[in-house]
């Protein structure tokens, strides 16, 4: 046998074995890629059809709604008929259209997150920077508030709001929830970071105290307001049990309410459920896709540091 | 909590002193009974799915893959949506006449009372509940991930380690701030559950689905029962107390790395 012959035939099958066995690592990689995005697109539909299907049933007539239940089909989720009447009729509902509740939640929400914004920022300003005595028992006593859930000051806060006459007002609504301990102490943290340096030459310049807050510290601290903004809005829009207790009348009703109220009605209108319910989610749920950044920000500051 | 010494009615302005009996009512109300059992069975119940599959996603979604960012929404959509609009699309899909029936029936199987049953309501609500605050969590757990240092893995296969064993040895041990604060959060918060009784079940069928704050509600709202609704307050707040207490205990000791 000729040695080099020899080695090289074993340089060959070591070769050929070398890429087989990289063929097959690449192989069973695709096949383990293919099943995590399999796994992946399963789950994705899971969080999804229900939304799918309120959307789509939201444009159906309401004869159609259950028509195509069993068996199940593509004419289960896609309508037949298109059509936009529950959205219409929403509009034209006695006592009041389904615009007003949609006006109330609005004004509502976006009042508690302008106020909350004004009032939180500049008591976590003052906390970060300003010296005076019992600061630190102070801050402690604000944070300490947040153990308790509102659950149990329900109770409490509905009484108060009586004794004050606000039953049924805005003022109920609004005012609780303007001052937010965890927007302070995370404001507070966010300020904290912003180099002294910066306001103090800021006041060099000639600019006041609250000069320097408004013009050095607010504009860099956008990410930090953007996140609370989002998530007091958000907390304020999907708020249920207090407008429920303290505003039920039809006039000041909010949109969580009023979609509550057609669930719980004898008759059920679900066509205008859907419609009402499509209504109360698309917006939210567009401004957290376009703000994502900022509110999964917000969630991780909230969650890891609260 | 003054009012919890009062038999204090909303349709009576007049307060009367009655000490403790609110308290003693509740000790011997079997329905209170009833709702702090079903609470505490529905938190453990979500606690431990909602934990493991919150987990499991963020594993899933912790690898470098293409589409990560539309996974990662699809998932976390539902928490960004509200409990009456969830409470009230799978109040229809729960229904004899909703989807999930129509599929069941399809694959052939036979159709589940689910809400209306005594024994699958508060099972219903769970595995709701599960699917709406799941994305949430699993944020919690990613940036835990995310905050675990790459190079020990590579110094752990280096060393020979296997994937089963680096996830066992630095994995889980590192993430221990994170599921601390997941297991929690998501206990003090099952505790307070209260939108999808009240739109899905009104606590039924049979008392099996009546939890705790729904009863207080109840007892306040319907029945104008202010003081004996806020001795039950008094008694939730201790629990979450309990809680938050453990909570602070079990953050206190972090593992340095």
């Amino acid at each position: 046998m000729n040695p080099p012959n020899h080695a090289q035939a074993v340089a060959a099958r070591e070769r050929a074995g070398v890429q087989a066995s990289w063929r097959s690592q690449t192989l069973r990689r695709t096949a383990g890629q293919g099943l995590l995005y399999l796994t992946l697109f399963g789950l994705a539909f899971l969080f999804l059809i229900p939304y799918v299907w309120m959307i789509l049933s939201s444009v159906k007539p309401a004869i159609e709604i259950f028509k195509y239940v069993y068996p199940l089909s593509w004419r289960t989720f896609i309508p037949e008929t298109f059509t936009l009447d529950s959205y219409r009729e929403l509009f034209h509902l006695v006592p009041f259209p389904f615009s007003r509740y949609l006006l109330n939640s609005v004004f509502v929400s976006t009042s508690v997150t302008l106020l909350s914004l004004i009032v939180n920022a500049l008591a976590a300003y003052a906390f970060a920077r300003l010296e005076f005595p019992g600061r630190g028992i102070l801050f402690g006593i604000f944070l300490s508030t947040m153990i308790v859930p509102f659950e149990v000051l329900a109770i409490p806060l509905y009484m108060q709001v009586r004794l004050f006459g606000w039953v049924n007002t805005y003022q109920a609504l609004i005012i609780p929830w303007v001052a937010n301990p965890l927007g302070i102490f995370l404001l507070r943290q966010f300020f904290q970071e912003i180099p002294r340096d910066l306001e103090e030459a800021a006041r060099i310049d000639g600019c006041s105290y609250f000069g320097a807050f408004r013009r050095v510290v607010l504009p860099n601290s956008v990410p930090a307001l953007v996140a609370f903004a989002l998530i007091r809005f958000q907390a304020s829009w999907d708020a249920f049990i207090w407008p429920l207790i303290a505003a039920p009348s039809a006039e000041k009703r909010v949109i969580q309410v009023a979609i509550a109220s057609f669930v719980t009605e004898v008759q059920t209108r679900w066509d205008l459920t859907f419609a009402a319910s499509t209504m109360a989610t698309i917006p939210i749920i567009v401004v957290f896709l376009v703000l994502q950044r900022y509110y999964v920000q917000g969630v991780i500051m909230s969650g890891l540091k609260g | 909590m003054r009012i919890s010494f009062f038999d204090y009615s909303l349709l009576n302005p007049e307060q009367i002193p009655v000490g403790l009996e609110n308290y003693e009512r509740a000790w011997t109300d079997p329905v209170f009974r009833i709702a702090l059992n079903n609470t505490l069975l529905y938190t453990v119940l979500l606690v431990i799915l909602q934990t493991g599959w919150a987990l499991g996603l963020a594993l899933l979604l912790k690898q470098r893959i293409r589409g990560l960012a539309f996974f990662r929404s699809a998932f976390f959509i539902p928490v960004v949506t509200s409990l009456v609009v969830i409470s009230t699309v799978w109040k229809l899909m729960y229904n004899s006449q909703g989807f999930i029936n129509g599929f069941l029936r399809t694959a052939g199987l036979s159709p589940q009372p689910f809400l209306s049953s005594p024994d699958q309501a508060l099972l219903s609500l769970v595995l709701m509940s599960m699917w709406k605050d799941v994305g949430f969590y699993m944020l919690i757990f990613l940036a835990g991930l995310q905050s675990i240092p790459l190079d020990l893995y590579e110094s752990a296969s280096i060393d020979g380690a296997s994937r089963l064993q680096s996830f066992g040895r630095i994995t889980l041990p590192l993430l221990r701030r994170a599921a601390v604060f997941v297991v929690v959060v998501g206990t003090i918060s099952a505790f307070k559950v209260f939108t999808p009784v009240y739109l899905m079940t009104d606590g039924g069928p049979a008392d099996s689905t009546m939890v705790i704050v729904f009863y207080i509600f109840r007892s306040a709202f319907r029945y104008f029962q202010m003081g004996y609704a806020s001795a039950m307050s008094v008694v939730l707040l201790g629990i979450v107390l309990v809680f938050t207490l453990v909570q602070f205990r079990l953050l206190r000791t972090t593992v340095e790395y």
